[in-house]
């Protein structure tokens, strides 16, 4: 390929990056700065950290929220694990089926879903409450643990499972010593979708809490509409940090977003290619 | 150490019926190898045996006991997979010594265990390793200590040694062998390699499409293949049809231009039979000797431990293999002499 094309694509690359980390690098220096809408003149100060440690309503809303999902998540993992590994036991046909039905509610869009849910509990008489709540993200994330889990389900070896069978372990015992190592990868990674899909989740959130409790996607939206301030931006500074820190972790534990998530990742030129 | 007795096995997969009425039995120490192209059934067989898969039908008994409905971490079956299947999250010791650990064998016990069966395997001192930093052979290996371990009645084997190579394979053969007599237990072996189970095995169960074709020792089975199937998967037999005929009381094969000798069992005179001989049986001889049979030679081919001298007895193609010193100094296209013993020629009447 000539060395234009390979300049000019170089530079395409750079773009593209440019375009996906500007805005994270832009509302991580505007957490720093004095004035409230990111404009200049730039004055250094930590004092929206400070309104967020004290004044700020965004903790108590983030902590609703981190503890939602973490329920959430914690709930479809167990559910979602549970459904992957009798799937497992499905033939062929059936399981196709089954995962076209299960994939669903991630291409139904979640503004139905949600009305959809509203609209049924407000019929059987509950209307807005947290158990319609959890019910909701839990029906949305389910999908991803599920196929995740199954994806780890379907590339492992099966063998050591019937080998552990007949060196005297019972079932359970299989599952605890051998099955769930396997499947540890997916199970991470689903738990980790889970939560960041949930802990997201505005549509699902705004239609379903109930009356008066606002979770963060909810609180920051009304914020935005009536009375921006830059704390806003110091919590979405510290949620980076916080998801930078993880993938560092995660990254160092072996297990890369590709390997997790069944995708690979790297260039594909392989050494001695 | 066990008798293992088979009885009656009927299983069918959807419409497909993979085995039908296989009933067999291994002495108590035995070595049997169950032996067969792909498809035939035997993994199966074991499978049924170890209690990992259910029979239609048909019983599996040890020792006298019917284990057909234990559960297979009951049965006290040792197997050891094509694949290996060791526990990819632990360690050389730590998958050795999983059985015990199961069976609430005390710690020191186990690394005790452990050691000795990783000695039997010569892996002594490979306790910390990880799986994945060993070769093929050292997983097998670890496996079949794992299989050990634990002292089980019966121990299976699943193809251990397709997956490697030739010369670990050779190894691993003798090895295994060795160890199985010196634990002195009872075995079953899988394997659709023919030379695998003659080498290796006491008796050999030849498969063919879910029901038992010959069983035997393996020089029975390879001397006198019971059926057509028989002499073809076992080292491919030359295969001649020609006419029973007697003469003096001695029986022959005959047909255009060549006349063998066999062993009578069952037939008459005049019946059209296929009469089956192995490539290395020929001898060399000169015209109007006693037995002497035409045969011309169109090709020599180097297999390097014999040649292969492709021609026709007669009108009938055979292949021969004869050693250097007998094959060196032959030139293709040249008319020879051969002639065979009844003892190495089965017919079979059909």
């Amino acid at each position: 390929m000539s060395k234009g094309f390979n300049w000019a694509m170089r530079i395409c690359l750079w773009i593209v990056l440019l375009f996906m980390y500007i805005p994270i690098i832009a509302i991580i220096g505007m957490s720093f700065n004095k004035t409230s809408y990111g404009m200049f003149p730039y004055v250094f100060t930590t004092q929206w950290y400070r309104v967020l440690a004290t004044t700020s309503n965004l903790p108590a809303a983030c902590w609703l929220s981190i503890k939602f999902s973490a329920l959430v998540a914690v709930a479809a993992l167990i559910i979602g694990t549970m459904t992957s590994f009798g799937l497992q036991y499905f033939s062929p046909k059936m399981a196709k089926r089954f995962n076209f039905v299960m994939q669903l509610p991630i291409i139904i869009p979640w503004l139905v879903t949600s009305i959809s849910i509203l609209l049924l509990f407000t019929f059987m008489g509950s209307g807005r409450s947290y158990p319609v709540m959890f019910l909701g993200n839990l029906i949305v994330v389910l999908p991803y643990v599920v196929m995740l889990v199954n994806n780890r389900f379907v590339e492992m070896d099966r063998t050591p499972e019937a080998a552990a069978r007949l060196l005297g372990a019972g079932p359970m015992r299989v599952f605890c010593d051998v099955t769930l190592p396997g499947i540890m990868p997916g199970i991470l990674a689903g738990g980790m979708m889970a939560l960041i899909v949930c802990f997201n989740n505005f549509v699902l959130q705004y239609y379903l809490s109930p009356v008066a409790v606002d979770t963060l996607p909810v609180t920051v939206f009304t914020r935005i509409k009536s009375g921006y301030q830059a704390d806003l931006n110091a919590l979405s500074a510290i949620i980076i940090l916080i998801a930078v820190i993880i993938v560092v972790i995660m990254t160092r534990l072996g297990y890369s977003g590709g390997s997790l998530f069944g995708m690979s990742s790297g260039s594909g030129k392989q050494k001695g290619d | 150490m066990a008798e293992l007795i088979v009885k009656d096995l009927d299983k069918s997969f959807d419409q497909h019926q993979v085995l039908k009425g296989i009933s067999f039995s291994v002495k108590s120490g035995d070595f049997l190898s169950l032996l067969g192209p792909s498809g035939c059934g035997k993994t199966t067989i074991l499978r049924i045996i170890c209690g990992l898969e259910t029979a239609d039908a048909g019983e599996v008994l040890v020792d006298g006991k019917d284990v057909t409905k234990v559960r297979p971490e009951k049965r006290d079956i040792g197997l050891v997979f094509q694949n290996y299947a060791l526990f990819p999250s632990m360690n050389v010791a730590k998958n050795v010594g999983y059985g015990l650990k199961m069976h609430k064998v005390p710690k020191e016990e186990i690394d005790r265990r452990v050691s000795e069966a990783l000695e039997l395997v010569k892996l002594g001192g490979y306790e910390n390793r990880r799986v994945k930093q060993l070769s093929g052979g050292e997983q097998q290996r670890v496996a079949l200590a794992r299989a050990l371990v634990t002292k089980p009645r019966i121990l299976l084997l699943d193809e251990p040694l397709s997956a490697l190579d030739r010369k670990v394979r050779a190894e691993m053969q003798y090895e295994i062998r060795n160890i199985q007599r010196q634990v002195g237990i009872t075995t079953v072996f899988v394997t659709h390699d023919q030379e695998e189970a003659l080498t290796m095995s006491d008796q050999i169960i030849l498969l063919n499409q879910g029901h038992i074709e010959q069983q035997g020792d393996p020089y029975t089975i390879y001397s006198q293949p019971a059926t057509e199937f028989a002499s073809d998967f076992l080292g491919k037999a030359n295969l001649l049809t020609g006419t029973l005929t007697e003469a003096d009381g001695k029986w022959f094969v005959a047909g255009e231009k060549f006349r063998i000798p066999v062993n009578h069992c069952g037939g008459k005179e005049g019946d059209t039979v296929k009469a089956a001989v192995r490539g290395e049986y020929f001898e060399f001889c000169a015209q109007g000797d006693e037995g002497a049979n035409p045969f011309h030679l169109e090709k020599k081919i180097f297999t390097g431990l014999s040649w292969k001298l492709i021609g026709a007895l007669g009108e009938q193609p055979v292949d021969i293999s004869a050693l250097g010193m007998l094959a060196d100094g032959l030139d293709e296209g040249a008319d020879l002499f051969v002639r065979i013993r009844a003892d190495n020629v089965v017919y079979y009447n059909n």
